[in-house]
């Protein structure tokens, strides 16, 4: 029985865990975001001295010149830095698709696949790299522009044969050699290029034994090529912007498309890869060297990638809100609604993209879009409209498109958030004046008019032929003619009538004029103040601002670089990062405070959990100063709301300090003072005491209200240590702690 | 009287300071906001040595051949304890005491001379004298600010101190390298000569009158200090101050009195070189620990 049922076992096995798999685990109506899984690697856990330390015990690189602490100083931090900044993440099911890819050319070779390790870095950057530890991380922007598996393939093993022919060190090497020649920039180019054509030639080995197609060769040079455009084209058609309410005058919309101007034989002179047309020549030729073959495209099959592809497309999406890419993002959220009519995540997103073009100033927002005569592809009709709109008009598209949203998702709390954080920004709008907007949309009254037309010309009225019109009876009547409304800057307040007779908005608006008409009358009040009473009024919001009278906080983990005559001293910001997370704690005991730290150093509180919970709050914390003029409404909101339920506090604390130990007395004055030697103490005392300086910023961010609570500077010329930072946090935590005063 | 009044004074300044500032909730090391430091001081007397030529080498050409040796007062080192009560993050006040020793050469040379001279009744005496010590006993009020963000006691901060000092000679057998005229028996050449040992245990019984040696300073400070903690009660404490003291100037020489005087050396004397050695060697140097409660 057992003998009968144990192949049927391992079938079953099979089909569950082996190569065709297929556990889609995502609903991408109610996209969740992808966040790091499972227990935390070595990579992300060990502290980074150590790794240095590690590598010189075992002599992991010889370098010209012994300068190997100073290269694995380099590798090591940039590497941590890139680690901790939020946007890695390991464990997820991009990072394993990745993973079981790797898997699969490196079967014969268990050694080097063991070595290896892969992450995903959430970044729209079309990318992947391999580090001198054998870290290779792939960006979800690269997976999103692919077509398929294969190409996938062809550029981790691209990776691995940098990895394995130590491209790194000796990069580092060339570039030690080199550092005073006049022309090394193009001698590193070159340097750098013919790694580029070895790691290309070295890969075909992996990708022809793991069966791919050869064909797939090219087209992965054409993903590189066109990685700047958006993961895939959609026309965008009058419809993108005009509804049965609301019609954008065809001067603003841009019928045909722009061409496409990427070149494959582009000057590569000073670039660190060669252009793409050299690449592909070049892997024609190696192609040659195999006999044999194969023509698969997927190997994991079709429908796993292009789940892991559409999890990169959506992450894309919200990588782009972040950075304020907004048009992008309502590009690429257009191109997803093909397949995802009825996401939920991809209305909010869009929602949350068209507030921030409306909150944000126009050259803000142009300075992210490409120039007019830049314009590229279907995307550059977008562009093209978004350029031409000034702040008026695009306030009203976007109310027009939010509106559209909410009806669509009337019980969706996020996108009823989004509508009324709109319609604050509105009500803040000197330039947008809601009285204006018209009881009848465009089409309408366009429809009105011609019945009018058709009923006149029904009705002969010679008389009137002969009522002479003056100019500005002219002028009257052309205002009054539906069709004008097309030719006027004002077209948005023809499009909103639906919208006007709202109650809902009508009352929401009410209110936040009636909120903004207060705040202006206090500032009012406050400017018929004297300078005393001013000065009163400001002292107490400056004692103030970080006062929050909670006594629970989540502290995330701090910044800090140490900087001494050298530059920064990595070691020594890395072990004060720990000191500084243990005086939190330490602190929050004395002053019984519930201090709840997010912080990779405390290594016993520090999961997966809490490694996702601190990329999603620098992530906001990024949101918030990138967008510091505006009322950001958080792109991870309700991700946000679960952190507060856990910890049950809405105040967070983050905190970046920068310390210099640097002596100043010059030289040259020492002689000199010698001789006046009560001046030289004070000469150098002065000095002395600029030895150490140290910038200390707090942030103390209210999640709830979505905006920064305050931010205080502190500067000290003390030496610093674990004790002194006791000393501060203890302050600042009972300044956090303390309820605000009143006078 | 003025000294005692001076005192009171400065004490209810400080005690109504401690009681009415309230804004020190978060002022303290670690919410401590009591300190008490021991204090070692250092001074080096640089500029008293470039001016006072009882030790500079330059002068002295007999050097070799005498049996005292040339002295400089290099360092003086004295002790104090503080206590410094926190009032705010930049404020604290508190007092000093404290006790130090220091040096002072008898007398200025006569460039001319080659050597002192010391006059008393009808006998002069040339030569060498060691430096006469003084010990010295402070009592200072005083109050302390930081700058920026400094939130006291940790950091850099300014200290001004109103005091009173108490300097007395030490009481001990002075050296001296003593010389006098004596005329041959033809009376026709004078020479030099040490005087004998009578009147060499003479003069140093009669150098000074020690029951009444007690000199009175005022003084202002002024110290840019520096604590940093090492614990989380301890902190060590360094810096440097200048030092101020108000010795009144007094006439040491009337013809009517020199008669009387029974004593080489008269208070106004030692007082005029008190004066003058303080108001010359008024940098100095401490560290110490402070500890906070």
């Amino acid at each position: 029985m057992l003998k009968r049922a144990l192949p049927l076992f391992i079938f079953f096995l099979f089909n569950q865990f082996g190569l065709t798999q297929n556990l889609h685990k995502k609903d991408f109506n109610d996209y969740k975001n992808i966040f790091a899984e499972g227990t935390i690697p070595d990579d992300f856990s060990a502290k980074t001295y150590a790794k240095i330390n590690d590598d010189i015990k075992n002599d992991k690189v010889k370098l010209k010149g012994n300068i190997e602490k100073v290269f694995l100083e380099g590798v090591h931090y940039s590497i941590t830095d890139l680690l901790q900044s939020g946007y890695v993440i390991f464990g997820d099911e991009v990072t394993s698709y990745v993973d079981k890819v790797v898997g699969n050319l490196l079967k014969d070779d268990p050694n080097l696949k063991e070595e290896l390790r892969f992450y995903t870095i959430k970044s729209n950057e079309t990318n992947a790299f391999s580090t001198f530890q054998g870290i290779i991380f792939v960006t979800t922007g690269l997976i999103s522009q692919l077509t398929n598996e294969a190409q996938l393939a062809f550029v981790l093993s691209h990776e691995i044969a940098h990895y394995t022919e130590k491209h790194v060190v000796e990069t580092f090497d060339f570039k030690v050699d080199n550092q005073r020649n006049s022309d090394r920039i193009q001698k590193l180019s070159s340097f750098s290029k013919e790694h580029e054509f070895e790691a290309d030639k070295l890969a075909l080995n992996l990708y022809n034994k793991a069966g791919y197609a050869i064909s797939e060769l090219n087209t992965s040079m054409d993903v590189l090529l066109y990685s700047y455009l958006p993961f895939d084209e959609r026309e965008i058609n009058e419809s993108f912007f005009n509804d049965e309410n609301f019609t954008l005058p065809s001067g603003y919309y841009a019928k045909n498309g722009f061409s496409i101007n990427a070149e494959e034989n582009v000057d590569d002179k000073k670039s660190s890869h060669p252009n793409i047309r050299k690449r592909k020549e070049s892997l024609a030729l190696s192609t040659g060297i195999y006999e044999k073959w194969g023509k698969e495209k997927f190997i994991f099959g079709e429908e796993n990638f292009s789940y892991i592809r559409n999890i990169c497309r959506f992450e894309s999406v919200r990588s782009d809100v972040l950075d304020g890419q907004f048009d992008d993002a309502i590009y690429s959220i257009y191109c997803l609604e093909k397949d995802f009519p009825n996401s939920i995540y991809l209305e909010r997103m869009k929602a949350k993209s068209w507030l921030g073009l409306a909150q944000n100033d126009r050259p803000d927002i142009l300075s992210k879009m490409p120039k007019s005569k830049n314009l590229e592809a279907e995307i550059g009709k977008l562009h093209f409209t978004l350029i031409n709109l000034d702040k008026k008009q695009i306030i009203g598209l976007a109310l027009r498109k939010v509106e559209d949203i909410r009806l669509k998702n009337l019980n969706d709390s996020i996108v009823n958030l989004i509508w009324k954080r709109l319609i604050k920004t509105i009500a803040s709008q000197e330039k947008f004046d809601v009285a204006k907007i018209s009881e009848k949309n465009y089409k309408t009254l366009l429809a009105e008019y011609n019945t009018l037309l058709l009923d006149t010309n029904k009705v002969v009225e010679p008389i009137k032929t002969e009522v002479k019109l003056s100019k500005y009876d002219k002028i009257k009547n052309s205002k009054s003619d539906p069709t004008a409304i097309l030719d006027t800057a004002s077209f948005f307040y023809y499009g909103l009538a639906d919208i006007k007779k709202n109650v809902l908005f009508n009352k929401t608006y009410d209110d936040f004029r009636e909120e903004i008409l207060s705040k202006e009358k206090v500032k009012a009040e406050f400017d018929a103040l004297t300078n005393k009473e001013q000065k009163k009024i400001e002292d107490l919001e400056e004692k103030n601002k970080l006062r929050t009278g909670e006594s629970a906080l989540i502290y995330v983990e701090p910044q800090i670089y140490c900087f001494n005559s050298k530059g920064i001293n990595r070691v020594k910001s890395e072990k004060l990062t720990e000191n500084f997370t243990n005086a939190v704690d330490f602190v929050a005991n004395k002053i019984d405070m519930t201090v709840s730290t997010i912080s990779s150093t405390s290594s016993e509180n520090f999961g997966t959990k809490e490694f996702n919970e601190r990329a999603i709050l620098s992530a906001y914390l990024n949101e918030i100063v990138e967008f510091e003029d505006i009322e950001v409404f958080p792109t991870d909101y309700n991700l946000l709301q679960e952190i507060q339920k856990t910890y049950n506090t809405d105040k967070v604390m983050f905190s970046i300090l920068e310390h210099e130990q640097k002596l100043k007395v010059s030289p040259s004055v020492i002689i000199p003072l010698i001789f006046l030697y009560p001046l030289a103490i004070i000469h150098i005392s002065n000095r002395l005491v600029q030895t150490h300086q140290t910038n200390l910023k707090v942030a103390v961010i209210d999640l709830k209200e979505g905006k920064i609570k305050g931010i205080e500077s502190y500067y000290y010329n003390d030496p610093i240590n674990k004790y002194s930072m006791k000393a501060r946090m203890y302050d600042i935590l009972l300044t956090v702690k303390s309820n605000p005063a009143t006078k | 009287m003025k000294n005692i009044l001076f005192i009171k004074i400065t004490f209810s300044a400080i005690f109504l300071c401690i009681y009415t500032n309230l804004d020190a909730q978060n002022s303290g090391y670690l919410g401590q906001r009591n300190i008490v430091e021991v204090n070692t001081t250092i001074t080096t007397p640089v500029i008293a040595n470039l001016f006072s030529l009882t030790s500079s080498d330059n002068f002295l050409t007999e050097k070799n051949v005498r049996p005292l040796n040339d002295q400089k007062d290099r360092f003086d080192f004295g002790y104090g304890v503080s206590y410094m009560r926190i009032l705010s993050r930049k404020f604290s006040a508190g007092i000093y005491i404290g006790a130090d020793q220091f040096s002072v050469g008898s007398k200025y040379i006569d460039r001319y001379e080659n050597s002192e001279i010391y006059y008393n009744n009808f006998y002069e005496y040339y030569g060498e004298l060691e430096l006469f010590d003084f010990k010295t006993f402070t009592i200072m009020p005083k109050i302390e600010y930081a700058r920026n963000s400094t939130i006291l006691p940790i950091g850099f901060s300014h200290q001004i101190g109103f005091g009173i000092k108490t300097i007395s000679l030490i009481e001990k057998e002075y050296k001296s390298d003593l010389k006098e005229y004596v005329t041959d028996f033809n009376g026709y050449n004078e020479y030099l000569q040490f005087i004998s040992p009578a009147a060499k245990t003479e003069f140093n019984t009669n150098m000074f009158d020690y029951s009444d040696n007690k000199f009175k300073a005022k003084m202002i400070m002024y110290a840019l200090n520096m604590r940093t903690p090492i614990s989380d009660r301890l902190l060590i404490n360094y810096g440097f101050q200048y030092t101020f003291n108000f010795i009144k100037k007094v006439e040491t020489y009337s013809s009517n009195n020199v008669l009387a005087e029974k004593y080489w050396f008269t208070k106004e004397e030692m007082s005029n070189l008190i004066r003058s050695d303080k108001q010359l060697s008024f940098i100095l140097f401490n560290f110490g620990l402070s500890f906070s409660f």
